[in-house]
């Protein structure tokens, strides 16, 4: 137990940098530990190229499943109504998640590639805890979105919503 | 650097493009390590439709008439949304500048109504209210206007439209 819990196994970025790693947490990436599990021995010696995440976003993933290492492990598909819909994010991951918008994309679709659903679910949630309560301007500030609506257009959406009154 | 862009009614017109192309090389160093494209577009459909079942359908709605794209699947997941006091309680206030100049909030029919309307909805109210009181026999004139007044800021309040 211990002597598995030590082992180190070397992860490769898109940008040629290699991270050195506890096996244990980096299999909280089910894509790391299915490919472990096919190499067997063989991923002890060699590294594993991570080819869509660079080097400060990996060492960022890494760094959360360090935090993360003893959870224990979710139910196969905890997707149910009421998990779903809160979006209470426990203070050290809120913290973590505390990047810039380019930081936060990133360590989304990262945890979305390397399959580590619990990641990918904070990620999701910061994103909708920074839309709640915001008025349509302030999100397109918040993420720089650009209106492509005309302002026919825009007359179509209230009409068709009926939140105007026709007169 | 970018109202002077993107101003549709800059006194400079004929001079728009040259004044840009100007500002663009004299912010070009600066900006270079931030793109000007939005980053939560990058993420594919799928993670977006994630993150828009975190919303409840005030944000959902807030968030869909931003742009095309989002609207689109704003209305996959929730389809039409009309205003109501018990699912969208803060959606109207959330609305207010995007229906304004042309729309404002009235609370009594739950719906924005043109601008030109509002002030002669309200005052019908208004008689009506203080019609009411005085069948009821409550206070005088002066009294009746006061609660009448304070009662439709109330109900106004209770929305979030008016602070």
């Amino acid at each position: 137990m211990a002597a598995s819990e030590s082992t180190r196994i070397t992860l490769v970025s898109n940008d040629g940098a290699e991270v050195h790693v506890e096996r244990n947490v980096a299999e909280r990436s089910m894509l790391i530990k299915n490919m472990m599990e096919d190499l067997g021995e063989a991923a002890m010696t060699q590294s594993v190229p991570i080819p869509n995440v660079n080097e400060s976003v990996l060492k960022k993933v890494i760094e959360w499943c360090e935090h993360h290492k003893n959870d224990p492990p979710a139910a196969a598909d905890d997707d149910s109504d009421s998990r779903k819909k809160t979006t209470d994010i426990e203070e050290w991951d809120q913290k973590f998640m505390q990047v810039d918008q380019e930081m936060l994309f990133e360590i989304i679709l990262a945890s979305n590639y390397l399959d580590i659903k619990p990641l990918l679910d904070v990620g999701c949630k910061t994103v909708a805890n920074m839309i709640k309560g915001k008025s349509p301007e302030e999100i397109r500030k918040t993420f720089n979105i650009t209106n492509d609506f005309t302002p026919e257009e825009e007359e179509q959406i209230r009409r068709e919503n009926e939140w105007a009154e026709d007169r | 650097m970018e109202p002077i862009c993107t101003s549709p009614d800059s006194p400079k017109n004929g001079f728009w493009s040259l004044d840009c192309c100007k500002l663009n090389l004299r912010t070009s160093a600066a900006e270079e390590k931030k793109p000007v494209p939005s980053d939560i577009l990058k993420l594919p459909t799928e993670l977006h439709l994630k993150i828009l079942s975190y919303l409840n359908t005030t944000a959902s709605v807030c968030l869909g008439i931003t742009c095309h794209y989002f609207y689109d699947l704003h209305l996959s997941v929730h389809g039409k949304i009309y205003l109501n006091f018990f699912d969208t309680p803060r959606l109207p206030s959330l609305l207010k500048e995007w229906m304004a100049p042309e729309y404002t909030f009235y609370h009594k029919t739950l719906r924005f109504v043109h601008h030109n309307r509002v002030e002669e909805m309200r005052n019908e109210e208004r008689a009506y209210l203080e019609g009411y009181f005085e069948k009821m026999k409550i206070g005088p004139h002066k009294r009746r206007k006061e609660l009448v007044e304070r009662l439709m800021n109330d109900w106004e309040s209770d929305f979030g439209v008016r602070p």
